[in-house]
Order: structure tokens, then sequence, then C-alpha cells
């Protein structure tokens, strides 16, 4: 669109278009979590993987079509059988880590499972390594680089976070006082994560406890680290199944908590996008919300679905208007698309709304706002299923939404020329 | 719109019990049988199973602490024929399969006894004890494993306070709704134990188990002066029209018995 319709949009702030289906593929199991979109075999294109509930991991391309399917089935014993649910004893409860962990030039596919064990695939889908933990693996498999090694690290239910070589060997692990859940996060010598008993642990690149601090729920959300003022300064966001959200300066001090009302699930996602140089916060909440904060934690806006929101939020410019989208899934089925910076809505106008004249005292001097930033939907897109996980190819602009009953669905977004 | 009372029901074989709820606790309901330290549980549980193995049935006693020797040592002193049934004690998962294929050929009712506690000893070296869920998943592969190969009719599990010490229940209004459909979906009449606090402040552990119970049975300890008797009340049981007063409870001559005289019989 040209500059006068460009302006007139960013006026009246009406985007015009839709959310299309592309394909849809059907892996006939249950989905926990969210693709992973990555050009995993150097060949310029993006390729999606994505785990199971029936313990495989697949391998498509940006067509749907699929390149190459691993199954993790493991041969236990009779005994050992009895302890999973036979349903989800080989499960993939989180979405896969693409990395090239032995500095190859290739990228390798690694990821833990039910049975607790951690595997890594090369990017023809072929087994190079696997190690077996002491039980489960829920989170997802983060790396960092030490001394130009790379390095694994994972928490179990057996409560150890674990290290890693390269090579799949165990470097070292901790215990924490309860079950690991989440992913870790790993910035500058710091490992981050969360446990069942409401902790969130910072340690070093030895294992050594540098601080921990301790909500009200769980934490099973990826805690995120960023530059959030537009300064030095690194802050830790973490959200809690207590419903806040918190933020920590690298020493482990709370800089602030915000009230979701609801658990959150999944880690924030961070996007300066007002170009103030400062990030602002989007996530969703199990009490149906989805948030947009300031980096104070100041609420900026909310936007209310009919269900949970447990996905990742994305946030995009998809429509190429140089403005920022935010999109989320929920578990209502829906796609929502969402303004990122919210819409002013006025509640009065001074000297014109004849209630506010009546009500107040004339002498009082007008330190109320006129009205509120509001949430506001652009558009969305009704799914088949309950969404668990979104991914976003900025490549092709297309979004990869993850359906529990086992549908991965691609969405982009088309324009109403007019 | 009439419903026909079609109801087919499980004797507790209580004389005097049974009269007072239409004939017994409706097949497929999961009755919580509570009460503090020695108001005879296990035995009451038991005594439901052993009866209906009398009549060709199959129950499943899951004991997670009791060993299954001191539980039958138990119920021989208390003059249970096990001549009349077949009895069978699982120590090793491992052995399941092979304990039940020996089953299928025998046309006697039968108890299996599910030993967790030597189970447990079995096998300390297998690295997924550590899993939150993996004894209850035991239990239910056990469940779901000898209901597909032979069947079995009555689940009797002692007790739930000892599960709440092996499995770490998170969100147990959640998770305990889950088993207690587990249970109901597998078509079985069941018996859960309920250790309660001395002070008999609540039926179970989370205050959410006597709502999802379709039936509680309660037992209690009562003194008069120097002797403590044993009372018994149905304090709910859907779909039975039943008399919820308190029932002195005793074990005489083989059998269990509800005495209804409306007051303590030692006043």
């Amino acid at each position: 669109m040209g500059g006068f319709g460009s302006a007139l949009k960013k006026i009246f702030n009406q985007k015009r278009g839709h959310l299309v289906s592309a394909w849809k593929f059907r892996s006939h199991t249950i989905l926990f979590s969210s693709s992973v979109v990555e050009d995993i075999d150097n060949d310029q294109q993006d390729e999606i993987l994505f785990g199971t509930k029936t313990g495989e991991i697949t391998c498509l391309t940006m067509q749907g079509m699929p390149k190459w399917k691993f199954n993790v089935h493991e041969n236990l014993t009779e005994t050992e059988m009895f302890f999973f649910d036979p349903e989800s004893m080989n499960a993939i409860n989180a979405s896969p880590l693409v990395t090239d962990i032995n500095n190859d030039g290739k990228k390798e596919v690694i990821f833990g499972s039910e049975t607790g064990n951690v595997y890594c695939l090369n990017h023809f889908g072929q087994l190079l390594w696997k190690y077996k933990a002491e039980s489960s693996i829920k989170g997802a498999v983060a790396d960092f680089t030490l001394n130009g090694k790379s390095f694994l690290v994972f928490g179990s239910i057996d409560q150890h976070l674990y290290v890693l070589n390269s090579a799949g060997n165990m470097v070292w692990k901790i215990k924490a006082k309860s079950v690991i859940e989440s992913t870790p996060c790993v910035m500058h010598d710091h490992i981050l994560f969360g446990t069942d008993d409401g902790t969130l642990y910072c340690v070093d690149f030895k294992g050594n406890l540098l601080w921990g601090y301790k909500t009200k729920g769980k934490i099973i959300a990826q805690p995120v680290v960023e530059k959030l003022q537009g300064t030095d300064e690194y802050t830790v966001v973490v959200g809690s199944y207590d419903g806040y959200l918190y933020a920590f300066d690298m020493s482990g001090n709370l800089k602030w908590k915000f009230n979701a009302f609801g658990p959150i699930a999944e880690k924030v996602t961070l996007c300066d996008v007002n170009s103030d140089n400062k990030q602002e916060i989007f996530f969703g909440s199990c009490n149906n919300l989805i948030y947009a904060l300031n980096c104070n934690g100041d609420k900026l806006w909310e936007y209310e679905t009919n269900f949970w929101v447990v996905a990742p939020v994305i946030v995009a410019d998809i429509d190429n208007d140089g403005r920022f989208e935010v999109i989320a899934g929920s578990y209502d089925n829906a796609v929502y698309v969402l303004d990122s910076e919210g819409k002013y809505d006025l509640d009065y106008v001074p000297g014109l709304s004849g209630v506010v004249q009546q009500a107040g005292h004339y002498t009082d001097i007008m330190t109320q706002d006129p009205g509120n930033v509001v949430g506001t939907k652009i558009l969305d897109y009704q799914s088949d299923g309950i969404i668990v996980g979104m991914a976003y190819s900025q490549k092709n602009n297309v979004f990869i939404v993850n359906e529990k009953q086992g549908e991965v669905e691609a969405l982009s977004f088309v324009e109403e020329k007019g | 719109m009439e419903i026909a009372n079609i109801t087919t029901r499980v004797k507790t074989y209580i004389q005097g019990l049974d009269d007072n709820m239409q004939g017994g606790i409706p097949q497929g309901h999961v009755t919580l049988v509570c009460g503090s330290a020695g108001t005879m549980k296990s035995s009451l549980c038991f005594n439901v199973l052993y009866n209906e193995a009398v009549n060709g049935k199959i129950g499943l006693y899951i004991s997670l602490e009791q060993s299954a020797k001191s539980l039958l040592a138990h119920m021989a002193n208390m003059g249970y024929d096990f001549n009349k049934i077949n009895l069978v004690v699982i120590k090793d998962l491992g052995n399941l399969k092979k304990e039940i294929d020996a089953l299928k050929a025998s046309k006697k009712g039968t108890i299996i006894i599910t030993d967790i506690g030597a189970i447990r000893k079995e096998i300390r070296d297998i690295n997924v004890t550590s899993a939150n869920a993996g004894w209850l998943n035991v239990i239910k592969n056990v469940a779901r494993k000898i209901k597909m190969d032979v069947g079995f009719d009555h689940f009797v599990l002692d007790s739930m306070s000892a599960l709440y010490v092996l499995s770490k229940f998170e969100n147990p209004r959640i998770e305990l709704f889950y088993i207690f459909e587990f249970m109901r979906d597998l078509g079985i009449t069941s018996f859960l134990i309920s250790e309660m606090p001395l002070d008999n402040s609540k039926y179970a552990e989370y205050d959410v188990e006597d709502y999802l119970a379709d039936g509680i049975i309660y037992l209690r300890l009562t003194r008069f002066r120097r002797d403590v008797v044993r009372e018994i009340s149905i304090v709910k049981m859907r779909g039975t029209n039943c008399n919820n007063d308190v029932f002195s409870f005793e074990y005489k001559k083989g059998q269990f018995h509800a005495l209804y005289g409306g007051q303590n019989p030692l006043l």
C-alpha cells in the first residue's frame, strides 16, 4: 500500500486482511509444545521440527511435507514399563533445540523425553548419541559456550540440573530442592532455571549457586534475560504459576512483579514495538489474557481470549507496514492478531462529557487520564483445536500453529486489496 | 419419568448393614472406607473380596505398606479359609504375567494381592522411582493389565494415605479426579482405604476425596469408660436409599455385624 494508504491505516488503526491456512499436517498423536523453525541443513530453506506424545520427532519442509522422522521408542524392561503411563512413556514434552553443538558447521537436533533420555540427532534425523538421566525430562535442552566449547544444559524430574558436553557425556549435575520442569536460560556465565517448589535458581557454569528466589507457584516457564531498559543492565523476566511475572537484576534482587491473575506457563517475548529503545514485554496467562507491559512492569494493555493462553506469544510485522503485531494462540482454538501498541479508548472528553462535569467539583484539577490503552484485535483465525504451540518463520512470513490433537498448521497473512 | 431401580449391588457382607442400603454398594462405585487406626478398615475390605471370591469373583488388593504376609496372617487369624479361593501374591512385577496366566484356567474365585512393599525392595536399583507419578502408574498399570488379561471385579487400595507418601500430588484435586475416573472407566467396584487423623477432623488428606467418591463408609472407635467399641456408618452412598445412622460394628464367629439399636449398646 502506498504512502497515503499507509498513513490512513496508522491513523485509523485498521489493517485489512486475514490469516489463511497454507497447509495442515496431521501427526495422529498429541502435541504438547511449539515447533521449532530453523534451517537445519544449510539449504537456505527453513525446516519445521516438533515432538509428539508418542515419541516422534518429525521434520517438515515449509510446504508441510515430511523430510524425516525419528522415533525414540525405548526397550524398557517389563518392570520399568510399570512405572510409566503407557500412552505417554516415550513422550517428547518440549520443543527440540536446534544448534551446531559439535562445531561441524551443521546443525544438530537435541531433545529430552519422558523416559529420561536426551537424544542428539544429525540434520538427517540419525541418532548421534543419547544420554540417560535418572528420570523424565519435561523442559527443553539449552546450550552455551565456554572457552570455545559447546555444552548442553537441562533439568529433570529427578531434581537435577545436568550439563553435558557436545559428545553427550555428563560434565556435572547439581540437585535442586524440587522437580525441574522448566527450560534453563543461559546468559553471561549464568544459568537460570525454575523448579516446581517455585524457586528461580541462578548458578554459574560450574554449578555453584549464585542466588535463588522463591515464588509461590511452580516455575515451568523459561526465564528470559535481556537489556530491558535500553541500558547495559540485564534483567531476568520469568512467570510463575502463582500468577505473577517477576523481574530481577542479575544479582537476584527483585525489581518488580506484575500480577497476571493466572498461572504463566511460557516464556515472555520481548520487543521494542514503539521505538523508545526499551523492550516491551508480551505474554499469555491462564486467566485467558494476553498482556503487554513496559520495561518497568506497568501494564500497557491486555486482551481477553476465551480460554488459557499457554503457547508463546509472537511479535512480528506480518504486513510489512513498519509496525509490529502481536500474535497469540489460545486454548479457545483461535489465533489472535493484535495491535502491539493497543488502541487509546476515550472514557470521556474533557469539556464535552457532561457526566463528569455534573459528578465532579468544578474546582478540582482533572488528574485522571481521559481514557485507557486497550488491547485491540486486528483479526483472528479459528483453528480446529486447542493451541499449545506457536512458531514463526520470518523468512516465509508464516506462523506454525501446533494443536494439541496433533495438527500442525501453517498460517500466512493475506492483505485485502482495495 | 420413572427410572427403574435396576442397579446391581455388591454386598458388604456385614450382617445388618446391607439390608439398610438396598442390598449393598452399587456396582462400579468408588467407595472411601475411612477411619483411624484399629477400626478394621482393611479387614472390612478384605471381607468383601473374600466373600465375593467364594462366589467366583476376582478381586485385586493393592497393599502399599503392610506386607502380604502380615495381611494374610491377620486374615487367617480371623478365620478366613483360603482353601475356598485362589490366592495370588504378586511380589515381583516381572512375574505378573506368569501369575495371571496361571489363573486363566482356574474356575475358582481369586484374590490377587499386590505387595508394593516387596516390589519396592525388589527394584530399589531401578532409576525410575523418582518420577512423581511412578508408583501411581504402577498401580494403574497392574490394574489395567489384570483387567485386560483375566478381568477383575473388585479393587481395594490400602491405603490412599500411603499413596500420597509415595507419589507427590501437585494438583490433588485434578489428579484425584483422574484416579477416580480411571477406576470408574475400568468398570470395577473400588474401595479406597483412608487413614483419618485421630481427631477424625476429615475423611481424607485433601478434603476432595469425599466429594469425588460415590460412597463413604466411616468407621470409628468410641470410648465408654474403660471400654472401646467400634462403630460404622454410611455417610453417603450415591444412588442408594440408605440408613445413615451409626451402627455398632462387631466381628463374631467369622462374620461382621452392624448392630442397629439407635444407641451405643453399652449404655
